[in-house]
Order: structure tokens, then C-alpha cells, then sequence
């Protein structure tokens, strides 16, 4: 495949030339390696364009270092998707069942007479608007989990395809 | 000690106590859900990567 013989400056090429640097022992940035990855990671374009520039290059291990990079980005986000199913699972479902609870409770203590008037009003809409506060955060946690997923799977493909990439390269195909 | 509490003393602090529990829970899930602010510009971060390290490895254009 013959790539264009000069590649612009965008996210997909300056990760190359991130990775390039990593290997030659330059220190790069954590967070701006991050983040140039994310922008990568979910971009068509940046895609196919970083599997050009990586077939354009004349390092064989550039594409390794750059597949090693989106691994261990993939981890990351696998880590942060585990801790958000963990707070998902172990906070937000027991804030949604402490404030079921309270809300059948005051609808107990309301019909059985034990509170009466106004206090009983005010539990019920208290425990209520609690209910609904805790699902709504748990609908945005679960969001969060989600997106942390649909990255891990597209770096973990994106390396897979650097690396396929590379082995083409290499038989000359 | 407790003997003196009523009935509904009780019963309306244990639903306030459930409910602010929970409250605290899902005010914490709402903070963790919320996305991180970007360290910096991409757009800077793309311009500033370092390209000159590619010089034999791979040709980038030198303007953005």
C-alpha cells in the first residue's frame, strides 16, 4: 500500500510520534498521551489514518510501541469500568433500596397512624425524591461504565489491527 | 435512656436517616460520574507532539 508521502499533524500522527519518542527514551506526558489516545481510540478517520502512517513508516517497531500503548490504554479503561460497576453495584443499588425502603415506611407509618398531617406528607415526598435521585445517579454511573467499555474494546481492536498491519508489512504484501 | 422517645420519634428519624443516606450515596455516584476536565488542548497537544523524531521513520508536514 502507498501512503500519501506526506501525512498531516493530527491526533493519529502525533501518536506515532509519541510512541516513536517513548522508544528512543523521551518522556512523554501521561495525560497528553491520554488523551491523544481517547481521541484516536473512537475516530474512524484517526483509525484508518494511523493504520496509513504506520504502514508508511519505515520502523518496523513503531507500530509495536504504538500497539503496546493502546494496550495498555485498553487496561485502563477496563480498570475504570470495574470500579464503576463496583460503586454501580455496591452504592447505588443499596441508596435506590434505603430510599424504597424509607418511602414504604412512611407510606406504613402514614396508613397505621403513627405519624400524621404534614410530617407524614413531608417523608413520603422526602424518601420519594430520594428514590428518584438515587436512579438517576445510577443511570449516569452506568453511562460513565458504558462509554469506559466501548473504549476498551475499540483500543484493544485498534492494537490488534496495528499488529496486523505490521505483520502485512513485513511479508510485503 | 430510650424509653422516654416515642413511637414517632423513632420512626421519622430512622426514614430521615435512610433518606439522607441515601442521598449522600447517590450525591457521591453523581461526582464520580461526572467526566474529568481536559488536561489540556488537543489541538496544542497535537501541534506540540514530537515530530522531530520521525524525521527518518515517517514524514509529517511541518504546519498543521
Amino acid at each position: 500500500m502507498k501512503g500519501p508521502l506526506k501525512f498531516k499533524r493530527r491526533p493519529a500522527t502525533a501518536l506515532v510520534a509519541m510512541a516513536n519518542s517513548l522508544s528512543m527514551g523521551d518522556a512523554v506526558p501521561g495525560d497528553e498521551l491520554r488523551q491523544i489516545i481517547g481521541a484516536v481510540v473512537p475516530d474512524r478517520a484517526e483509525r484508518a489514518a494511523l493504520l496509513a502512517a504506520l504502514r508508511a513508516s519505515n520502523d518496523p517497531d513503531c507500530g509495536l510501541a504504538v500497539a503496546d500503548l493502546l494496550t495498555a490504554y485498553a487496561t485502563e479503561a477496563a480498570k475504570a469500568e470495574a470500579q464503576a460497576r463496583d460503586a454501580d453495584q455496591v452504592i447505588g443499588q443499596w441508596a435506590q433500596r434505603l430510599a424504597a425502603g424509607a418511602l414504604l415506611a412512611s407510606f406504613g407509618a402514614a396508613i397505621a397512624g403513627t405519624v400524621a398531617g404534614g410530617l407524614a406528607f413531608g417523608l413520603t415526598l422526602l424518601s420519594f425524591s430520594g428514590f428518584i435521585f438515587a436512579t438517576a445517579s445510577r443511570i449516569g454511573g452506568r453511562g460513565k461504565m458504558r462509554r469506559r467499555a466501548q473504549d476498551r474494546d475499540s483500543a484493544d481492536s485498534l492494537a490488534r489491527h496495528v499488529l496486523e498491519a505490521g505483520k502485512l508489512k513485513q511479508e510485503g504484501k | 435512656m430510650f424509653e422516654a422517645m416515642g413511637l414517632e420519634t423513632v420512626i421519622v428519624s430512622t426514614i430521615i436517616g435512610a433518606c439522607a443516606l441515601s442521598f449522600g450515596a447517590s450525591a457521591y455516584l453523581f461526582m464520580r460520574a461526572r467526566p474529568q476536565p481536559a488536561a489540556k488542548d488537543l489541538d496544542k497537544i497535537v501541534k506540540n507532539a514530537p515530530y522531530h523524531r520521525l524525521h527518518n521513520v515517517l514524514k509529517v508536514e511541518a504546519g498543521s
